[in-house]
């Protein structure tokens, strides 16, 4: 029964080669798209996390012995990933090192006038501007504390802006996906026009729907893995022509592709979306 | 067209009457792909009138049909062609492979089974829906007209398989203008048909 099934699909599209291709290309187009979306959201969100290991919240004390005290009460908490101890020495040597060939500029102070102070790096899943807020609060209570400094627009952008970002792509995830649905919807019934006299003969000889539309479903699900296959390749082909630009031109930047794991998962939806689509294609 | 008529199970019908008169008709009638205005159709227990789509399937498989113009499918080979009712059915290939050739030799189509029913002569073409009516031995079969493009002798070797199925306890149902036909089953029942009503019941 499989086998007549697979010869079947086979004699479908080698008798509706045409529509095939003309299905194929806005299909792989539109799956491309959605991929390369799918792309930018990955590499995005590598890359905040990235930068979110790099900004940190500054609190300033008003001694040492009392900074001390705070990062062994702080160090206590789950959310916090890391915190470093800047004291006065180190944080005076590093204003040193930032003025390097200005020196000048700090000839006419007598004394070290900066403060000592911790810097707080979080776990990427606390990066939520509730907990920096509340984090926030808590540090101003803690005795000894001059100031607390964080860079808010940055965290806003980590925070509030990756969460636009991902409803922006979930969009338009849902409206690449809805035409690749649309387009195939529209090739099995373009199909089942063309074998409606066939389809007639088979109910008259005794075929149930069923086993009329288990090579339509076949069809749909074979577009939607041909397409998702041939949008892997060209992405595939795209990222690795723009990481070789970016060597080319030395720029520090390499941007990163699907794993095994997501190309299966990538493909699967390729799989899904044809079975809707001729779902939908056959409901009609 | 006003019928009142009993066909027993193995029995062997001519259905005889010019073109027109509504020979056709009465066999859709009995598959269903025309529904009566009124009255009733039984067929191996169906009651065709009222048979629910879903269900209609079941009702095509008891049926093998010789169609007047013989609803191949054109762009597949011979072989597929009489193999689709067996896999309709869900046999297994070795059997579908072993039947359509017993078939095929029967019906002298051996040498073309891979040919295209596209590129087959009328006579052929014939010969095949013929072969795809008999191929799961169904417990009824309707043939309409199913000698009207054969010569003789290929006639005779057709009426000799139906007799064979019938034989088998098969019920035949032929429609044919050709009353000559009749004669190679002495023991079949002849029903004339005339504007949609049985002119005559020829024993």
């Amino acid at each position: 029964m499989l086998s007549f099934w697979w010869k079947k699909v086979w004699q479908n599209i080698i008798h509706t080669l045409w529509s095939q291709i003309a299905c194929f290309l806005p299909t792989t187009l539109a799956l491309s798209t959605f991929g390369l979306f799918i792309l930018i959201g990955i590499n995005f969100n590598l890359y905040l996390k990235h930068w979110q290991r790099k900004i940190p919240i500054i609190a300033f004390f008003q001694n040492e012995p009392l900074t001390e005290k705070a990062r062994t009460t702080l160090i206590t908490k789950s959310e916090i990933a890391q915190i470093d101890y800047i004291s006065s020495q180190d944080a005076f040597q590093r204003l040193k090192t930032w003025l390097k060939g200005k020196e000048l500029l700090l000839e006419g102070l007598d004394k070290n006038p900066l403060l000592p102070s911790l810097e707080i790096y979080l776990k990427p899943a606390f990066y939520k501007l509730d907990f920096i807020n509340h984090l926030v609060q808590e540090l101003k209570g803690l005795p000894g504390v001059a100031e607390v400094v964080y860079p808010s627009y940055l965290f806003f952008l980590v925070t509030t802006g990756w969460r636009f970002l991902k409803l922006v792509f979930l969009l338009i995830g849902v409206f690449l996906s809805l035409a690749t649905v649309f387009i195939i919807a529209n090739l099995i019934r373009l199909h089942l026009q063309k074998r409606r006299e066939e389809i007639k003969i088979m109910r008259l000889l005794g075929a149930s729907e069923g086993f009329i539309q288990v090579p339509f479903y076949i069809e749909g699900l074979w577009q939607g893995v041909i397409c998702t296959g041939a949008s892997i390749l060209l992405l595939k082909g795209f990222f690795t022509w723009i990481n070789e630009q970016t060597k080319t031109l030395q720029i520090p930047f390499t941007i990163e592709f699907f794993d095994l794991y997501q190309i299966l998962l990538f493909i699967g939806f390729g799989l899904l979306l044809g079975l809707i689509g001729s779902f939908l294609g056959l409901k009609k | 067209m006003d019928l009142n008529l009993h066909i027993r199970k193995g029995e062997f019908v001519f259905l005889i009457g010019p073109s027109g008169v509504g020979k056709t008709t009465f066999l859709k009638l009995i598959y269903r792909e025309e529904l009566p205005t009124k009255g009733e159709i039984l067929v191996s227990g169906f009651n065709v009138r009222v048979l629910p789509n879903h269900r209609l399937p079941l009702l095509r498989r008891k049926i093998g049909i010789v169609f007047q113009d013989f609803k191949l499918l054109p762009y597949l080979s011979v072989f597929d062609n009489i193999a689709l009712v067996l896999q309709i059915l869900g046999y297994p290939y070795t059997y579908i492979k072993q039947r359509v050739c017993e078939l095929s030799e029967q019906l002298d189509l051996k040498e073309k089974l891979k040919t295209k029913v596209s590129n087959l002569s009328t006579g052929e073409k014939q010969r095949v829906a013929i072969a795809r009516a008999l191929a799961h031995q169904p417990p009824l079969l309707l043939a309409d007209e199913p000698t009207s493009n054969l010569d003789a002798k290929r006639s005779i070797q057709t009426i000799d398989l139906f007799k064979e199925l019938n034989k088998l306890g098969s019920t035949v149902i032929v429609a044919t203008h050709n009353r000559d036909l009749a004669n190679f089953v002495p023991s079949a029942r002849m029903l004339e048909i005339g504007k949609g009503k049985i002119k005559a019941k020829i024993s």
